[in-house]
């Protein structure tokens, strides 16, 4: 507050000052431009009514710092911004079941065998219920979300991310050693391992998104 | 008397829900009836008024919209069915809760 009202710059300056101030707490704070802008006009029309009463020192003063207001923004924005986090993740989950069996089946050359080894089965067989798992606790992220019970949300992203890890990883393991039992599978690795990178770049930009706190704790965030 | 700004911050939204009873208001309208109503005892940061106003549109208690009154745009809130009933019930818990607090304190 002091950083504001200390350059004496009379006029309508105090409050364009402060509004540039908002706003750059709100970019800080991670809160999103359509809400940003609504939040600096509804201050702005505020600070325009209460400057009219009392002067600009005195709207801004009564008004309150940008930054705790700033934070209380963001921590209202926190459970859209959840459920939409969750809501990625599991279209991303969702979407794996290309690498783990929509590319392979369209791509893959005949085998040489006619029953599959069991080095490549059992690491199907992991990499198909780890991921099924994952979905499973996507899909229950997403509805808590969407009811706003955050414990619940975080353990099931959790859950999902740790689970969606497996069954990439051993998906990939065994992706590669088909490759090398079955001559021409050169393609469908290459497609497989574009796929699960690019899918688990999008799941892990969600998660970290989901998971990120970019505001401090509540005790902190309380006006002057 | 002045009440602390933090202890009017845990029954805000009770507040607020209570000050739109009466009909839509933008957020400097609320401050004014909130201050009338409190005879001047609850007297916070005015900024602080939209977050909360902001958490319970998300929660689906208010909803808004932009408004034009004297040339000027504000944008104006108004309690929903699902607020109503929440204003209801809390101000039922609010009545039970304050008169037990009476009889235990007095």
């Amino acid at each position: 507050m002091a950083t504001v009202l200390a350059d004496d710059d009379r006029g309508r300056g105090l409050i364009d000052r402060y509004l540039v101030d908002l706003r750059a707490q709100l970019a800080f704070y991670g809160v999103g431009r359509r809400r940003a802008e609504r939040a600096v006009a509804e201050a702005r029309d505020h600070l325009l009514e209460l400057a009219a009463e009392d002067g600009e020192e005195e709207a801004v003063r009564r008004f309150g710092s940008p930054e705790p207001i700033a934070v209380e923004i963001a921590r209202a924005g926190q459970p859209v911004a959840l459920f939409r986090s969750a809501l990625v993740f599991l279209a991303a989950v969702a979407l794996f079941v290309l690498p783990l069996y929509g590319i392979p089946e369209n791509t893959l050359p005949p085998a040489p065998w006619d029953e599959r080894p069991d080095y490549l089965t059992w690491k199907l067989n992991v990499a198909v219920g780890a991921f099924g798992i994952a979905l499973a606790a996507a899909t229950l992220a997403v509805t808590a979300a969407w009811l706003s019970w955050r414990r619940v949300t975080f353990v099931a992203l959790a859950f999902a991310g740790v689970s969606l890890v497996v069954s990439a990883i051993i998906g990939t393991i065994g992706a590669v050693q088909w490759a090398q039992a079955v001559p021409g599978s050169g393609t469908t690795l290459a497609l497989t391992l574009i796929s699960t990178a690019g899918l688990g770049l999008v799941a892990g930009a969600a998660l970290t998104r989901a998971f990120s706190r970019p505001f401090p704790s509540r005790a902190a965030s309380a006006s002057d | 008397m002045r009440v602390p700004v933090d202890e009017l911050k845990g029954h805000l939204d009770l507040v607020l829900l209570a000050s739109l009873r009466g009909g839509p208001a933008h957020g400097y309208a609320l401050i004014d009836v909130i201050r009338e109503r409190s005879d001047g005892v609850f007297d916070l940061p005015e900024g602080s008024v939209y977050p909360a106003l902001y958490r319970l549109e998300a929660a689906g208690l208010l909803a808004s919209r932009w408004t034009t009154a004297s040339g000027r745009r504000r944008r104006t809130y108004r309690l929903t069915g699902k607020g109503k009933k929440r204003l209801e019930r809390e101000r039922g818990e609010w009545r039970q809760f304050s008169q037990t607090m009476t009889e235990v304190v007095a």
